[in-house]
């Protein structure tokens, strides 16, 4: 096997292995998050309640 | 026809349950910012996994595989140049990131306002959203072609229509309905959903194909059939000392000048997030890709190099992947896990470019052109008819299209034309003599090089004697200097962007 082929076997395991372990992570923080989104526009959309629509920048 | 009934129920089903999904999402978004950048309550893991649904559309799996079938492994040399750049200059440092978020704008484009004028503003975001749209153009045909082979029904019609046309136009229809529903708020859901099935199909059809040809006939076949270049980036024909010459600057350039992923900076709740997000998000990316680089090797073990009779050599490698797949890999069930995951790849990618470009266009152009200020409801219908006639094009320009470069070549080539904003903005926040006159030049000539390269590979055909490298690497090294150049030879007064975190 040569030094590239080595290389590419290495670090092929490596990223995979690594993807992974990645995936459960941010699958399970992802699950979190969105429902945090969920709750942070709910209580924009209470604050707002009254007031004219905010434009993207913000006025 | 390689599709069991069971594959269509699995396959419905889940674009059901999208679609309900998406659809509920209109109820939390009422005004723009809700709409452009989900109120800016995105965290990180949010962030991360709505990244890799929408950085992984079909037309992903389809340029991977067919950089495996061509070039073996030597497109890990790319790979490594993704986990060293974007990472370490822009992840670890905060270089650009913590600015840009700092500034709290929606889009680099009116960052430019900011710091150049509202003529740089209206020019970058044109240009972006040309470059952005041009470069989204491939996405819905190669997905078309791709799922037509996947399924096994290239020679069919549907209601007496080709089969390409009448799926890309299906495609292309669930995509806009979730961009109209609930702006980015529907995005990172549908996402997150996505980027969850992804990686459960990832996994799957990886140890799948190892089952089937096993590693050292995959090995065996690239040193067989390929030779060292297809394990050596230095040796490579494609992915070779040139490629990753461009790759190195694309990436140092590229990564602030790619709208969708500045979108979702500015769509984090924190500079610490924003930060998080952009090391992660690209060491997140590359076991993925790897995986696909390898079914494309294995496409080549199982398949052979030669394309079957009657079908056109040049389309063979871009498609061979998906015959791969679905004629000969996948058992039913699993083909309709599959397929669900490869409608969710075109679905997150295409709504998620779509909604960015249709938001420069309104944002920036339209509005920033305005003196009236434009209601908030009507900046909502604006964006919706922009979103339509971006579908419509797309459709367009799918019909005409023919490649002449490689699907990898084609996005990397567009994407150089978006790389005068990456530009003028690494500047403007870094370099104090950068000035409205070098910023217009800049965008201007950075879009225009590709687009020569792109016109004129047509033209010459064989004769013509450039790599997509070449102009790639023209438009960076010569749009920077022209920037730095022109802010020399036409000082202007420099504006503060503005710091209002």
């Amino acid at each position: 096997m040569s030094g590239w082929e080595l290389f590419v076997v290495i670090y092929l395991a490596i990223s995979i292995f690594a993807q992974v372990i990645f995936t459960i992570i941010v699958s399970v923080g992802g699950f979190f998050d969105l429902r945090y989104l969920f709750r942070k526009l709910n209580e924009d959309h209470k604050n707002q309640q009254g007031d004219e629509p905010e434009t993207a920048d913000g006025s | 026809m390689n599709v069991h009934f069971i594959d269509w129920i699995i396959a419905g089903l889940f674009l059901i349950f999208l679609t309900m999904g998406g659809w509920a999402c209109r109820f939390f978004v009422r005004d723009v910012t809700g709409f452009v950048v989900a109120g800016r309550h995105m965290r990180k893991f949010l962030g991360l996994s709505t990244h890799t649904a929408e950085s992984l559309g079909i037309i992903s799996f389809a340029g991977l595989m067919e950089a495996g079938f061509k070039d073996g492994f030597s497109y890990v040399g790319v790979s490594v140049i993704h986990i060293l750049i974007v990472p370490i200059i822009y992840g670890c440092t905060g270089f650009v990131v913590d600015r840009y978020r700092k500034a709290r704008v929606v889009t680099t484009a009116e960052y430019a306002e900011r710091r150049y004028s509202k003529g740089v503003r209206i020019t970058t975001a044109a240009v972006l959203s040309f470059a952005g749209i041009v470069n989204l153009a491939i996405f819905p045909i190669m997905a078309s072609r791709f799922m037509t082979h996947f399924l096994g029904v290239s020679d069919t019609t549907i209601l007496g229509m080709p089969v390409v046309p009448a799926l890309m136009g299906i495609l292309l229809g669930i995509a806009l309905l979730f961009a109209c529903c609930g702006g980015l708020v529907s995005v990172l859901l549908t996402d997150f959903i996505q980027s969850v099935l992804i990686a459960v199909m990832l996994f799957i059809v990886t140890g799948l194909m190892i089952a089937d040809t096993g590693a050292s006939q995959i090995f065996d076949t690239v040193r067989n059939e390929i030779g060292e270049r297809g394990f050596s980036p230095l040796k490579s024909e494609t992915f070779g000392p040139l490629f990753l010459t461009w790759m190195v600057l694309q990436q140092i350039v590229g990564f602030p000048s790619f709208a969708p992923t500045m979108q979702r900076i500015a769509a984090t709740d924190s500079t610490k997030t924003a930060r998080q997000f952009t090391m992660l998000s690209w060491l997140f990316g590359q076991g993925r890709g790897l995986m696909m680089m390898t079914w494309g090797v294995a496409a080549l073990a199982v398949m052979g190099a030669t394309a079957p009779e009657g079908m056109d050599e040049a389309l063979y490698p871009k498609v061979v992947g998906a015959m791969y797949l679905g004629e000969h890999l996948l058992p039913p069930v699993i083909f309709g896990i599959v397929l669900a995951a490869l409608l969710a790849a075109f679905i997150s990618t295409v709504d998620s470019y779509m909604l960015t470009n249709a938001t420069l266009v309104v944002n920036d152009v339209i509005c920033a052109s305005r003196k009236k200020p434009i209601s908030a409801r009507t900046q909502l219908w604006l964006l919706k008819i922009v979103l339509t006639t971006i579908t419509v094009f797309l459709f367009i320009f799918g019909i005409i299209y023919q490649p002449r470069e490689s699907i990898l070549e084609y996005l990397i080539l567009t994407g150089t034309m978006m790389q005068g904003a990456g530009i003028i903005l690494i500047g403007g926040l870094y370099w104090k003599r950068g000035s409205t006159v070098g910023a217009y030049v800049t965008v201007i000539a950075c879009c225009l090089i590709p687009i020569a390269d792109l016109v004129l590979r047509r033209l010459y055909e064989e004769a013509y004697p450039l790599k997509p490298a070449h102009a790639g690497l023209i438009g960076i090294i010569g749009s920077s200097l022209l920037y730095v150049t022109f802010s020399l030879l036409f000082p202007g007064k420099r504006r503060e962007a503005g710091d209002e975190s």
